[in-house]
């Protein structure tokens, strides 16, 4: 038989030290219950990300570790451009990438194997053309005979082709100077543009330091830009349990922004190593959301349109974007979200 | 808490499930109403904007005036929608959504009035093939884009309604589960409560007025809580209580009836054993009452009265007493009522054959609780006639020799005295005749002479001795307190010659102060230690006096180590002028000791002694205290 002694100072002790022991088997429980909830084994997965703010639901998931709780190992891979992460993507650096609609675009009619996993984010008022007033330019009609500085293969190529259009100025009546995002305040400055053409935060901090200065040319309704996760085909095939993962994370940065949109701004800003009032300030002009919709389609038709006009790539057809879509990860993570026709 | 308060609550619990009830399906009515009002109005939404979305592309197709007012109109029917939806829609994420319809319908509007207004009236040949530049195309791309996003955001708004009224009318029943299940958990917990405590408390109730109905009145039922089956328990307990107290005087006086029953009985018992005692009794008694009328009579009183007890009680005390005596008899009895005593009180009796009887009375009476009233007195007499009789010739005997004796120590003393003279003649005279004749009678007629002398001499002694004895009654002094140490001292001082001749010893324990005659009890120890120096042994006379307390008197006793006495002589040493020894052995007329016992008789004490011969004596003797 086996006695218990147990006086009150030694049963105290033994209380004391039993309820860490007790705090730290609830923590396991919970964390085996949390990895119990991920299905199969922990993945790892590169992903390039644009430094840009387009991509505002990766850049948290990133910064709350929402992909290690859903089972990756993920691997930042930042890059200045969403353009440079797609590249990444297709020279097989990177296994997803961010980026925005125009270098799917591009990259499909030029017959690279990639699918788009999701929209994660939309703007109508991410572009913008900057023009200085000094150079006359106060209207859209003064754009005629000005150098506007643009980042061709972009987004802003075919903003600011757009904006033209609609404003009936003919794309030979400006001249298109290639430039890089973080060359155009000092072209600016020297005169080698008259505007410029750009995306946040170039854009806003240009805003910034031209202020009066500056005439700044918006369309809301020529262009939504259509920010995206995509991967080569392989691989979304071949690792579709990465990509619901990856969703997972990203519809849980999206539960974040809904309920405490200052915190999700705050992630952003960390992950970004941006001043956070700078994110408050284009905070309204992005809607961060994981679709797969029917914009999404006549958005990426109307890309191919354009670039095959403009002679973009050789492809003259229009490929069926349904094949460079994947739908089946966010109809198994968020069927609601996913309104292509299909 | 008391039962009735339990059902309270159990109605209140079952009015409150009702009333959660009815709040929530009123609660649940109100938001699937609005929410059904919104589904209606995005429903509305969607229908015009599918509307406009056919007029649009009626419009592209054949760009008539008639579709472009018409879809115009349909714009402002949907903007109106919006303003609706925007006053009816609450929900952050529902106007977050709103506002983003807001934001494709106007993007929508702009850009399909931006492409009509460009496009412009087909006027002249509405049958010419109609051309798109790039700029309208890619404005019609943006419109239809934006017109899907439209259609989404109008969807999602539908959904979101869709699922409040779900969520609401989920709720609704989560609610009324929730309520109906607490509702009635609490109900049975409650009635379980109600019905274990009404079980329990029953039980214990029952079983406590089962227990005192059966006579156990010292059970008291257990009273915790406060409801109503306590306080039946506690009048039960009061109930149980006086039904104790009650049965306890029932029972205390069944127990006094029935001692007072065998009290009786032992009375009876009592009473007739008396009565027979009483009756059977050898000395006469008898019982009278207050009023002295004779109650008892028994026996023996039959026997010395001649009367029969049926003849003399209820009669007075006094047809037993002698006519000359009644008067004094009854003055003495009478006394009796007072509370005195009789110890030995003397009664004439009368017999019926006119003999009176002398009758030694005791008696007692018998007072009520007050102890002054005399309820009766019990008398017991002792016929004492013939003693009386035997008395009175007893003390007749004493007088006459009393008055013997005193005549006789008076002729003793007298005629002792008396006969001194004679014999001091007769020894004078035979002394002169001596020496006026001496030369002319020969040897023998002195030696008669001689012997006549001799002889005078001796009587003369035995008178003295005689005298003295006499003396001891005759002349003897009053009694009074003595030390006896100064009477030893006396004794001593007289015997201080014959002490130092023989080389005596005497020694003496603490002697007591007695009631004697000095003189004499100076005697009585004179006469015994000069015997103990008179009659030594070889051994120089050794002499202890010592006194032992007897309780009513005083024992003396004198040891010496002289020759001892033969026991045999015990009766004859006291005897006047016997003597164990002659003349010449041992001179003296053998009347000390006589002496001694006289005095120590005067003083009703005893004397007596314990010897061996040749092993010395003790002469004891007792003097009473008082």
């Amino acid at each position: 038989m086996i006695h218990f002694v147990c006086d009150r100072y030694s049963c105290s002790c033994k209380i004391t030290s039993i309820l860490p022991l007790l705090f730290l088997t609830l923590l396991f429980s919970i964390s085996c219950e949390r990895q119990n909830n991920v299905a199969g084994p922990r993945e790892s997965i590169t992903i390039a990300y644009t430094t840009a703010p387009n991509a505002f639901l990766v850049d948290i998931a990133f910064a709350k570790g929402y992909f290690g709780e859903d089972g990756l190992d993920v691997k930042p891979q930042p890059h200045a451009l969403g353009k440079l992460a797609l590249a990444s993507v297709l020279g097989g650096m990177a296994d997803l990438a961010t980026t925005a609609d125009t270098p799917i675009v591009l990259a499909v009619m030029n017959d690279k194997p990639i699918t788009t996993i999701a929209a994660v984010q939309t703007s109508n008022k991410d572009i913008a053309i900057v023009a200085l007033k000094s150079r006359g330019i106060a209207s859209p009609a003064d754009l005629k005979g000005k150098k506007i500085g643009v980042t061709l293969g972009t987004s802003v190529e075919f903003f600011v082709d757009a904006y033209l259009a609609a404003h009936d100025i003919q794309k030979e009546a400006v001249n298109i100077i290639d430039m890089k995002p973080d060359e155009m305040a000092e072209a600016l400055a020297t005169e080698k543009v008259d505007a410029v053409s750009t995306f946040a935060p170039t854009l806003t901090s240009l805003e910034k330091v031209l202020g009066d200065s500056g005439t700044f040319l918006y369309d809301e309704s020529i262009f939504t830009e259509s920010f995206c996760v995509v991967s080569m085909q392989r691989y979304a095939k071949q690792h579709p349990e990465a990509i619901k993962k990856f969703l997972k994370a990203l519809i849980k940065a999206e539960t974040l922004i809904k309920q405490n949109p200052e915190e999700a701004q705050l992630q952003v800003a960390h992950f970004l190593k941006v001043d956070k009032a700078m994110i408050a300030q284009i905070w309204p002009a992005f809607i961060a959301r994981v679709t797969l919709d029917q914009a999404l389609l006549v958005d990426l038709e109307d890309q191919t349109r354009w670039a095959a006009k403009k002679g973009l790539s050789a492809r003259k057809d229009m490929p069926n974007y349904l094949d460079f879509i994947y739908t089946d990860g966010l109809l198994a993570v968020k069927p609601e979200a996913v309104t292509i026709l299909h | 808490m008391k039962i009735k308060t339990r059902l309270r609550i159990n109605a209140l619990i079952s009015l409150g499930v009702l009333v959660l009830i009815l709040a929530s399906l009123a609660w649940s009515y109100f938001e699937m109403s609005s929410a059904t009002r919104k589904m209606d109005l995005v429903a509305e939404m969607r229908k015009v904007a599918f509307e406009r979305i056919i007029l649009r592309d009626d419009y592209i197709l054949n760009h008539e005036e008639r579709g472009r007012i018409q879809w115009n109109a349909k714009s402002e029917t949907l903007k109106g929608l919006m303003e609706s939806a925007f006053e009816t829609f609450t929900n952050t994420e529902d106007l977050a959504l709103l506002k983003e319809v807001q934001a494709n319908y106007i993007a929508t509007f702009i850009l399909f009035s931006r492409f009509m207004k460009k496009t412009g009236k087909k006027e002249d040949n509405f049958i010419e093939e109609i051309k798109f530049t790039e700029a309208d195309s890619r404005l019609i791309g943006q419109v239809f884009l934006r017109a899907y996003s439209l259609t989404d955001n109008i969807n999602k708004l539908y959904e979101s309604a869709l699922r409040a009224r779900t969520s609401a009318r989920d709720n609704e029943v989560i609610i009324i589960l929730v309520s109906l299940i607490s509702g009635v958990i609490a109900l049975i917990i409650n009635s379980a409560l109600i019905g274990k405590i009404l079980t329990n408390r029953l039980t214990a109730l029952g079983k406590g007025v089962a227990l005192i109905g059966a006579g156990n009145f010292d059970y008291r039922i257990a009273t915790e809580g406060n409801d109503e089956l306590t306080a039946l328990a506690l009048a039960s307990n009061e109930m149980a209580m006086k039904l104790g107290l009650s049965y306890t005087s029932i029972r205390s006086l069944e127990s006094e009836i029935e001692q007072r029953k065998r009290t009786e009985s032992a009375l009876r018992e009592t009473t007739e054993h008396l009565n027979n005692l009483i009756d059977q009794a050898n000395a006469p008694i008898m019982v009278w009452d207050p009023q002295f009328r004779i109650t008892r009579f028994n026996h023996a009183f039959e026997n010395l009265t001649g009367r029969q007890a049926t003849d003399v009680i209820g009669n007075s005390l006094q047809i037993l007493f002698p006519s000359d005596q009644v008067e004094v008899s009854m003055e003495t009895i009478r006394k009796t009522q007072t509370g005195e005593r009789w110890e030995a009180v003397e009664i004439h009796i009368l017999h019926i054959d006119e003999t009176i009887s002398i009758v030694l009375w005791n008696s007692a009476t018998i007072f009520a609780m007050d102890g002054i009233t005399p309820i009766a007195t019990i008398a017991q007499g002792q016929d004492i006639t013939n003693r009386k009789v035997a008395e009175e010739q007893l003390q007749r005997t004493l007088a006459d020799l009393e008055r013997s004796n005193k005549e006789l120590e008076q002729f003793a003393y007298v005629a002792s005295h008396d006969l001194q003279e004679p014999l001091r003649m007769v020894s004078s005279y035979t002394q002169l005749l001596a020496q006026r004749y001496e030369g002319q009678l020969d040897e023998k007629a002195k030696k008669y002479i001689d012997y006549a002398v001799d002889g005078a001499v001796r009587m003369q002694g035995l008178i003295n001795d005689l005298l003295a004895y006499s003396r001891v009654n005759m002349q003897g002094g009053t009694f009074e307190s003595v030390d006896s140490h100064l009477a030893l001292g006396a004794a001593l001082r007289n015997l201080s010659a014959a002490m130092q001749e023989n080389g005596a010893l005497v020694i003496n324990d603490d002697l007591p102060t007695v009631q004697a005659d000095t003189s004499q009890l100076t005697q009585v120890f004179q006469n015994l230690i000069g015997n103990a120096i008179k009659f030594r042994g070889t051994d120089p006379p050794r002499i202890q006096v010592s006194a032992g307390d007897l309780g009513h008197e005083w024992c003396f006793s004198v040891k010496d180590n002289g020759i001892g006495i033969d026991a045999k002589y015990a009766d004859k040493i006291f005897v006047i002028f016997q003597r164990l020894h002659t003349r010449q052995e041992y001179p003296g007329t053998g009347i000390g000791l006589a002496i001694c016992k006289r005095i120590v008789e005067r003083h009703r004490g005893r004397i007596w002694f314990e010897s061996e011969f040749g092993q010395g004596s003790i002469f004891y003797f007792t003097l009473p205290k008082c």
